[in-house]
């Protein structure tokens, strides 16, 4: 049960770093998906499953704070959280760097097509979304997903060891 | 012994389905009863993360700007100049005129909105969005629908929602957002500017007849509730006709770029 709270609790500073941080730089990296790169590498990389709940909390505090479309982060996350989990579970079981960054870009765009699918249904309320730039945020979310991913390898040991340390890697998952 | 078996019953109740669940529901509850202090608590760590991503953007903004000024940009710089000088002639004649018809009026001056500093805790530039987070809320005197401006008048946009720690503001070039603003041409139009995706703002509807340039100054109409007229909006970038009236549209680009500050003013009026 406490593991529960860390992890939370984990979750929670993690979409700050993102909503606060990451959304404040300069030029593209403003797009980068964080806290999707990082959920995806632990659940499959490192072998945590449970730190799948990080997306949907994600989704929800972005809701919470009402910076997205009303209910609609929370929706996608969860989406996205599914896939990523099943994808990891019964597709892509190896732990190889192709393997985890095609698990992520599947679960994105599980992600992004929920997005799309809602900024369909918001022009019903006289609000065009431009298509164009919509697609170009796409693929700057997906191009900073995977270097972000990439960019947590050389990081996988140290990694692991904090996860080890604060007791929340599997005991199968540390005697590699 | 008693105790130690007390303990282990608590823990087993716990670790149950039922038990997570109840303490998932309480954790839920006692978050929504103190959002408030959790949000103060939150800010802590936002604020300073929201000022060095700043400061980040604003050194590669400095050097953005110095690497990409051309021949041309140089000399409009330097047109800008004359005609700032010509605009301080221009006040000053204004100043002695105004002095004079407050003393012959007998016009008291009252300042019509009390300013509140708030820093930003967090932002979405996504989708269309716009928007930012700051750390006053009702409690500070807040009110949807107050500006939120930077600098000495420059509009960033207008408070959307509020809750009694923070609030949510929707920038100039978010998709929902709309002020009433005027542009300062020779007829003085008027219209709603809107938001458009790609950092830039649009105001639509304009009959053929205006006659609007490139360059021409927008500021805020004074027409909007708790909006006050002349808050610097942005300069027209570009005009062109709508393909579908007989109309005409103007491209405006604000004035400032949000993502350089990590602190806001809001308006507030003297009322409240």
């Amino acid at each position: 049960m406490n593991k529960l709270i860390i992890w939370t609790l984990i979750g929670v500073l993690f979409s700050l770093v993102e909503m606060s941080f990451i959304r404040s730089l300069p030029g593209i990296f403003v797009f980068t998906p964080f806290v999707f790169a990082l959920c995806v590498y632990v659940v499959q990389h490192q072998g945590v499953p449970a730190f799948i709940w990080w997306l949907p909390i994600h989704g929800l505090i972005l809701d919470v704070y009402a910076v997205g479309h009303p209910s609609i982060h929370t929706v996608s996350y969860l989406l996205g959280a599914a896939i990523v989990s099943l994808s990891a579970k019964h597709v892509f079981s190896n732990r190889s760097y192709y393997g985890v960054l095609t698990c992520a870009m599947i679960g994105f765009l599980g992600i992004l097509l929920s997005e799309a699918f809602f900024s369909f249904l918001k022009q019903f309320s006289h609000i065009q979304l431009e298509w164009v730039i919509f697609l170009q945020e796409s693929v700057y979310r997906l191009v900073l997903l995977l270097a972000v991913i990439t960019l947590f390898y050389p990081f996988a040991k140290r990694i692991r060891s904090v996860l080890s340390a604060s007791a929340l890697l599997p005991e199968i998952r540390k005697t590699y | 012994m008693r105790e130690v078996s007390f303990n282990m019953k608590r823990n087993r109740s716990l670790s149950t389905r039922p038990g997570r669940i109840v303490l998932i529901v309480t954790i839920l509850l006692i978050g929504i009863l103190f959002h408030g202090f959790f949000n103060r608590l939150l800010q802590v760590i936002q604020i300073p993360l929201v000022s060095s991503a700043t400061w980040i953007t604003q050194r590669v903004g400095l050097f953005q700007d110095a690497e990409h000024l051309t021949q041309e940009e140089v000399a409009r710089l330097k047109e800008l100049e004359i005609s700032y000088d010509l605009l301080v002639v221009q006040q000053d004649a204004m100043k002695s005129e105004y002095e004079q018809l407050k003393k012959t009026l007998g016009f008291v001056e009252k300042a019509s909105v009390r300013p509140l500093g708030a820093a930003i805790v967090g932002r979405t530039n996504q989708d269309g969005q716009s928007r930012l987070v700051i750390n006053r809320g009702a409690e500070d005197g807040i009110r949807v629908g107050a500006p939120v401006i930077v600098e000495q008048g420059l509009y960033v946009g207008k408070v959307r929602s509020v809750s009694q720690t923070q609030s949510i503001v929707s920038t100039l070039t978010d998709l929902d957002h709309a002020t009433a603003v005027s542009l300062l041409n020779e007829t003085r139009t008027i219209g709603l500017i809107k938001g458009l995706n790609g950092n830039l703002t649009v105001l639509d509807f304009i009959p053929l007849d205006e006659k609007i340039e490139v360059d021409n100054l927008v500021v805020t109409s004074g027409l909007e509730e708790f909006i006050p007229s002349g808050l610097l909006v942005g300069y027209v970038n570009t005009v062109r006709p709508d393909q579908n009236g007989p109309f005409q549209e103007a491209v405006v680009e604000p004035m400032i770029d949000i993502r350089r500050y990590s602190s806001v003013v809001v308006l507030l009026p003297l009322t409240l």
